[in-house]
C-alpha cells in the first residue's frame, strides 16, 4: 500500500498550532492521509474517436486511509493536462469487486450513467489500507470514478490525477500515476502515448 | 535570552499538552537525514550454523563494479571490488551492516549497486549477492533492495545465513513482494536457498575475482506474462533502462551449482523494443552471463549484458481472475511484472536461476480492446492496482 501526498498548507494558523505541529514532528505522530490500495505503478486507459467536449467517465483506482481515521475529497484534477483535459466531476463508491457483479470500467456517458451506487461528489473515505500481506483477500476500499473531456479536437493527454482531500483539518493531495488519453484518431491509427511518469522516492 | 527562553517554555507546554492528549495515530519511523551519506536502510540479519546462532562471525559488505566496466576487463585480469563495511554479528548471532555512499564506478544510473555480503565464523564462509539502490525521498535518502516498490512502507530485506552441513541463506522480502497472488510457476524467490559453503573461510577480501572468457550468450530469461484473448491483445513495451534482477549461479571447488542471490541488469544496450499480438504467453528477454573465478577456488555466472529485448515467447495458460471491469474499447495499459519472480526466470545451463523486472516505469504492458472484454486484477484492487491482471471475454 502507497501513494504519494503533497503537502499544501495547514488548515489553521497561529503560534499555538505551529508549536503543536512542531511537538507533533518530534513526537513522530502522523496525520491520516489518503492512499492507493494495492500497488501504485503508472496505469491507464486511451479512448479514441473521442471529439470536443464529448463526456467520457472512467473508474480510475481503489482508495484506502493508511490509519484511522477518514478523508473527504474536495477536488479531483489533472496533472499536467495537455489539450485542455479536464475532470469535470467525480464520484465515489465502496469496493465494487468482491461482489463479482457487471461492472462498467469506462463510457462515453456521463458519469451517474457508468455504473449505479457511486455518489456524487464522493463520501468521506474510512476504509483502512490492507496490512502487507493481507491485499488478496482485503474487500474495503472506496473507489473514485471521474468524468472527462477536452476543450479541443486534438489529443488530449495526463499522466496522472491529483486528490485533494481534507483529512483531520488539513489539506493534502494525493497523487496517482494513473491516465486517460482522449485521442480524436479512430483506434485503427492511435494516437502515440508519452512514456509512463518515473515514480518519486520514498517517502 | 529571555526570547529563547519563554519560545522553550512555550514549546515545553505544547507538548505536555500533546503527551495529555490522547492524539491517537501510531509514530512514523524515521528514515534518517537526507543526502547521499543517509545512513537510512541498513542490511539486517542472523548468522548461524546448523540452527545455533553464531556470535562474532565476520559479515562483510563488497561493492562490485558496473557492468559496463566489468564489459572491459580481459580474461584474468582482476576485479576491482571495493569493500564497504564490515561488521560482526552480536551475542545473538545478529548482525546489521549499514551501506555507503559508492563512487560512480560502482552504481549505475539509476543509483543501484551490485554487492555480494560474505559471512564467515572463522571455518567456513556463505557468499551472497544482492542489489541496494539509493533514493532521496521527501523525508531523506534511504537504500531499500533493488526491485522493491519505491515507495514501500515496509521492511527492507533481511537476510539469514546458515554455515553449517545445509549451508545456505533464507531470505525474508519485503511484504509487498511476498503476498501476491500468482500462478504455480511464479514463484516467489522466499524462503530458503541452499548455498555451498567454503570450506576455509577467508577473511573478508582476500579471494580476489577474475574475469574469464567463458560467456554464455542469448540465455532466455522470462520477465512478463501477457494474458489476454483475441478481443485484447496484449503489446509490450521496453525501453531503455529498464532494470531486471537476474539470478547468480555460484559454485564452490567444481562442486554443485546454486544461485547465490541476484544483482541488477540494468538493461540499457539495447533500444528497447515493442512487440503487439500477444496472447497467453510468457515473454522473455534475451541476456548474457559471464563467468568470474576468484583465488579460494569459487566461480560465479554473473549477468553481463542484455542479447535482445523480447526475444521469444512460449505458452501460459490463463488464469481467471475475478475482480474484474468491463470495457468495450479503448488500450488499457499498465507497468508490470514488477511483483512476481519467476523463479526459473533464466536457464544458465548448469542451473535455472530466478528472473525479475524491476520496479520502474520502462516496461509497459497494454491490452488493445477490440470487443467487449473483461480486464481483471489478481486482487480485490481491481486490474490497476493488482500485481497481475489478465483479459477475457466478456
Amino acid at each position: 500500500v502507497s501513494g504519494w501526498r503533497v503537502r499544501t498548507g495547514l488548515a489553521a494558523s497561529g503560534i499555538a498550532v505551529l508549536l503543536a505541529a512542531a511537538a507533533l514532528s518530534a513526537c513522530g505522530a502522523s496525520q491520516p492521509e489518503l492512499r492507493v490500495a494495492g500497488n501504485v505503478e503508472p496505469a491507464g486507459i486511451e479512448e479514441f474517436d473521442v471529439g470536443a467536449n464529448e463526456p467520457w467517465s472512467f473508474l480510475t483506482v481503489l482508495l484506502c486511509m493508511n490509519q484511522e481515521g477518514s478523508a473527504r475529497i474536495e477536488n479531483v484534477e489533472f496533472d499536467e493536462p495537455t489539450a485542455g483535459l479536464r475532470v469535470d466531476a467525480f464520484a465515489t463508491a465502496p469496493n465494487p469487486y468482491p461482489s463479482g457483479g457487471p461492472l462498467n470500467g469506462a463510457g462515453p456517458v456521463l458519469l451517474p450513467n457508468l455504473n449505479p451506487g457511486y455518489v456524487l461528489g464522493g463520501e468521506p473515505i474510512t476504509s483502512v489500507c490492507p496490512k502487507p500481506g493481507e491485499e488478496a483477500s482485503w474487500t474495503g476500499g472506496t473507489m473514485l470514478a471521474i468524468q472527462v473531456s477536452k476543450d479541443s479536437d486534438g489529443f488530449a493527454f495526463s499522466q496522472a490525477l491529483n486528490v485533494t482531500y481534507e483529512s483531520d483539518g488539513s489539506q493534502d493531495v494525493l497523487w496517482i500515476p494513473f491516465g486517460i488519453a482522449l485521442c480524436d484518431q479512430p483506434q485503427a491509427t492511435p494516437c502515440p502515448l508519452p512514456p509512463p511518469p518515473s515514480l518519486p522516492g520514498p517517502d | 535570552v529571555r526570547r529563547v527562553l519563554a519560545r522553550l517554555q512555550a514549546v515545553l507546554l505544547a507538548l505536555t499538552l500533546l503527551l495529555v492528549l490522547d492524539i491517537g495515530h501510531p509514530v512514523l519511523a524515521l528514515t534518517g537525514p537526507s543526502g547521499n551519506t543517509s545512513s537510512a536502510g541498513a542490511l539486517t540479519g542472523l548468522v548461524a550454523r546448523d540452527g545455533v546462532p553464531v556470535a562474532g562471525a565476520s559479515v562483510s559488505l563488497v561493492a562490485w563494479p558496473t557492468n559496463p566496466i566489468l564489459a572491459t576487463l580481459p580474461a584474468g585480469a582482476a576485479v576491482a571490488t571495493l569493500p564497504v563495511a564490515t561488521v560482526n554479528s552480536d551475542s545473538t548471532g545478529r548482525f546489521s551492516i549499514q551501506p555507503t555512499a559508492v563512487p560512480a564506478d560502482y552504481r549505475d544510473p539509476e543509483g543501484t549497486t551490485n554487492y555480494e555480503l560474505s559471512v564467515a565464523d572463522g571455518t567456513r564462509s556463505v557468499l551472497w549477492n544482492l542489489s541496494l539502490t539509493f533514493t532521496n525521498g521527501a523525508t531523506g535518502g534511504r537504500w531499500t533492495t533493488a526491485g522493491e516498490p519505491s515507495a514501500s512502507q515496509g521492511p527492507g530485506t533481511s537476510l539469514r545465513f546458515d554455515l553449517g552441513v545445509h549451508s545456505g541463506v533464507g531470505i525474508d522480502l519485503p511484504s509487498a513482494m511476498t503476498s501476491q497472488t500468482a500462478p504455480a510457476d511464479d514463484v516467489v524467490q522466499t524462503g530458503f536457498t541452499a548455498v555451498p559453503a567454503q570450506s576455509v573461510a577467508p577473511a573478508c577480501c582476500v579471494c580476489v575475482w577474475a574475469a574469464t572468457n567463458n560467456w554464455y550468450y542469448n540465455r532466455p530469461e522470462k520477465f512478463m506474462a501477457a494474458y489476454a484473448w483475441s478481443g485484447a491483445k496484449v503489446t509490450v513495451t521496453q525501453v531503455n533502462g529498464t532494470d531486471h534482477q537476474l539470478g547468480i549461479g555460484y559454485q564452490v571447488s567444481g562442486g554443485n551449482w546454486s544461485q547465490s542471490g541476484t544483482m541488477n541488469l540494468d538493461e540499457s544496450s539495447g533500444g528497447g523494443a515493442e512487440v503487439a499480438g500477444f496472447i497467453n504467453k510468457y515473454i522473455y528477454n534475451a541476456v548474457n552471463y559471464r563467468d568470474w573465478v576468484n583465488s579460494c577456488g569459487a566461480t560465479q555466472r554473473r549477468p553481463a549484458s542484455t542479447y535482445a529485448f523480447i526475444s521469444s515467447t512460449t505458452s501460459a495458460s490463463h488464469p481467471t481472475w475475478s475482480y474484474c471491469t468491463t470495457y468495450t474499447s479503448g488500450t488499457f495499459w499498465k507497468t508490470s511484472g514488477t511483483n512476481v519472480t519467476y523463479s526459473a526466470g533464466v536457464n544458465i545451463i548448469v542451473l535455472s536461476v530466478s528472473a525479475q523486472s524491476g520496479w520502474n516505469t520502462s516496461t509497459k504492458e497494454a491490452w488493445v480492446v477490440t470487443s467487449a472484454t473483461k480486464l481483471c486484477g489478481s486482487t480485490s484492487q481491481g486490474w490497476v492496482s493488482s500485481p497481475q491482471a489478465e483479459a477475457h471475454q466478456a
